[in-house]
């Protein structure tokens, strides 16, 4: 052992600034790898969810400026039948470990028509632990506490149905009457007002959270999915379109997939450079450089080998040098994404997720595997017998 | 029973399809406390014998035995554990690690053996005295002239007590009075300790020294 760690020392001494040249490009091939392949994911994930959301017939909005009272407006803009919100991820952060999705219904004709009750109108919204339900006051006095209510939820997809089961927990007495319906114990922020609408809390609703969280993508800015009655004029439909663009960028869905196939393009025609930069790297670098310290440190290797050291334990101990400079780089490709993330342009999307340090990953394990083949073949064979035939 | 005893050694070097036969049935005896020289031209195939000597190299066929031991059934391993504890290096380059100090190389060895790390300051100091490079303990191998790095490395050889003294060239880098003394330190250590050293050069005053002469020539041992 002592023998190892003793050569280790020396070794990573003797290498010196190529190693640490070797560790630096390392954590930054590593990084750009990880950004790039997560770009490029982020974009592509996107672009498939918005493909297989079923929304074809829905406008895709984007906030474009701070409205807190955006979803009063959206839901007298007549026409409105659906509104499907994501919120600002960084902002947004429930405490009952979901990942902070949630969605919201306004006026929903599809509910309306397949929900038990006869909801004029309702609303999904999610507040700490709770979902909240909106439905129009006339309904209010139809509930009564400690009431079931069954509602069938459409699907993300193709037109299913979810049925959720609510218990009202109990009728909470605001200016626009509300409702306040829970499995557990739940309150009601009285900022979050609905103009003419009641309001229910809906407690552990797994169906309405699958439904939040699994049809529409992230996106640092606020998004919409909207939908239109389909018993809408064509003039209606492009007043309320005017309504909600002075709130919202709205574009059909389709040209947001198209845009979104740009964006994939350009994305991976962006980062094509990183990429092969990386691969590169791999491949000329890291061989290069692994051959400069064999070279560097030939003369260790040669007395190493003199004072009795095993061709196999001198592999072995380099190879363990390698590995730590492995593990070194990705403490630092860590420490490195980390400052990128801090960047909303490239934070934006799955790319925040740390699974995305796996290409890193897959690189340092490719570079532990060069290293492990040039220090079996040269630092054990070749480099350790001329180094000492040359002295 | 000889301490190296070397029957029809033969040692070929590859390289593409050019062979080159280097050591031509080398048949040889060395007792226990010789002081050995091996000469010949340059590339005669004095360092390859030395470096088979010492176990570094591998031979194609022939026998080597070591203290009765033959070294062609002999691991890797086992190899480097004579490296360590029978054999010390002495090369023309010195082969010394420039930025540690003095103490720091002659200590070196004692990390690959089994020695006891205990006495390791005092084992130091002693073979630091043999050599009279004490006061240079605590310098930098890049700041010593060529003949204390010699000696240096002498001292590193030592301090495994070995029971050979495998010497590449040991003057080659030195002048006449470094040489000297190399020579006076390895006569004192064959003597005092009953080492057996062997010297491969190509200068005959150095072998002149020696108690015993082997010259080889295009591979063959001649005298």
């Amino acid at each position: 052992m002592r023998k190892t760690l003793y050569i280790l020392f020396e070794y990573i001494r003797s290498a010196g600034l190529s190693l640490l040249v070797i560790v630096v490009i390392s954590a930054l091939a590593m990084s750009g790898l990880t950004v790039s392949t997560g770009r490029i994911a982020s974009e592509t994930e996107k672009y498939d969810k918005l493909r297989n959301s079923g929304l074809s017939d829905c406008f895709y909005g984007s906030r474009i400026k701070p409205a807190a009272n955006l979803t009063e407006k959206i839901k007298t803009v007549n026409g409105v039948v659906e509104i499907i919100k994501r919120p600002d991820t960084v902002n947004f952060k429930p405490n009952d470990g979901s990942d902070g999705l949630f969605s919201m219904k306004l006026l929903t004709k599809e509910l309306y028509e397949c929900a038990n009750l006869n909801f004029k109108g309702s609303g999904f919204d999610y507040d700490s632990n709770d979902l909240e339900c909106i439905i129009a006051s006339e309904y209010f006095n139809k509930y009564s506490i400690g009431e079931t209510l069954s509602v069938k939820i459409p699907a993300k997809k193709n037109g299913e149905y979810i049925t959720a089961d609510f218990q009202i927990k109990g009728i909470v007495k605001t200016p626009q009457s509300v409702l306040s319906m829970s499995g557990g114990g739940s309150s009601v922020d009285a900022s979050m007002i609905y103009e003419d609408a009641s309001f229910i809390i809906v407690k552990d609703c797994e169906a309405l959270r699958d439904l939040a969280g699994g049809s529409i993508t992230k996106s640092y800015l606020e998004t919409f999915f909207i939908r239109f009655d389909n018993k809408l004029t064509e003039k209606e439909k492009t007043e309320a379109i005017d309504e909600l663009s002075k709130y919202l960028t709205l574009q059909t869905v389709d040209e947001v997939l198209k845009t979104t196939k740009e964006q994939v393009k350009e994305t991976v025609s962006s980062f094509l450079p990183v990429i092969i930069f990386c691969v590169l790297y791999s491949i000329l670098t890291l061989v290069g450089m692994e051959i400069l310290i064999l070279y560097k440190t030939s003369e260790e290797t040669a007395v190493c080998r003199c004072l009795g050291m095993s061709k196999a334990r001198l592999a072995s101990t380099v190879c363990i040098a390698k590995a730590v400079t492995i593990i070194v780089s990705f403490a630092l490709c860590c420490i490195i994404n980390r400052l990128f993330y801090s960047i909303p342009a490239v934070s934006s999307g799955t790319v925040y997720h740390a699974r995305l340090l796996v290409p890193a990953l897959i690189l340092g394990v490719f570079e532990i595997i060069i290293a492990v083949v040039i220090s079996v073949v040269a630092a054990a064979k070749k480099s350790v017998k001329s180094s000492y035939e040359r002295v | 029973m000889h301490q190296i005893e070397i029957r029809k050694l033969n040692k070929t070097y590859r390289s593409d399809k050019i062979e080159n036969l280097v050591l031509k049935d080398i048949d040889l005896d060395i007792e226990k406390g010789e002081f050995v020289a091996v000469i010949g031209k340059s590339g005669c195939g004095k360092t390859t014998f030395l470096n088979i000597l010492g176990t570094l190299d591998d031979f194609d066929n022939g026998e080597y035995l070591l203290d009765g031991e033959p070294v062609k059934e002999m691991s890797d391993k086992q190899k480097a554990r004579i490296r360590s504890g029978k054999i010390g290096f002495v090369n023309q380059d010195f082969m010394l690690l420039p930025n540690r100090t003095a103490y720091e190389n002659v200590t070196l060895p004692l990390y690959f053996g089994k020695s006891d790390l205990s006495d390791m300051k005092k084992k130091a100091e002693g073979v630091l005295k043999t050599v009279d490079c004490f006061e240079l303990s605590k310098k930098k191998i890049k700041h010593c002239s060529g003949g204390q790095k010699q000696r240096i490395a002498i001292a590193r050889a030592l301090i495994i007590d070995p029971e050979i003294i495998l010497a590449d060239e040991p003057t080659g880098a030195l002048d006449s009075e470094n040489t000297a003394e190399i020579l006076k330190y390895l006569r004192k250590i064959n003597k005092e300790n009953g080492v057996t050293v062997i010297i491969v050069t190509h200068d005959p005053d150095v072998a002149s020294a020696c108690s015993r002469t082997i010259m080889i020539e295009d591979g063959r041992i001649v005298r």
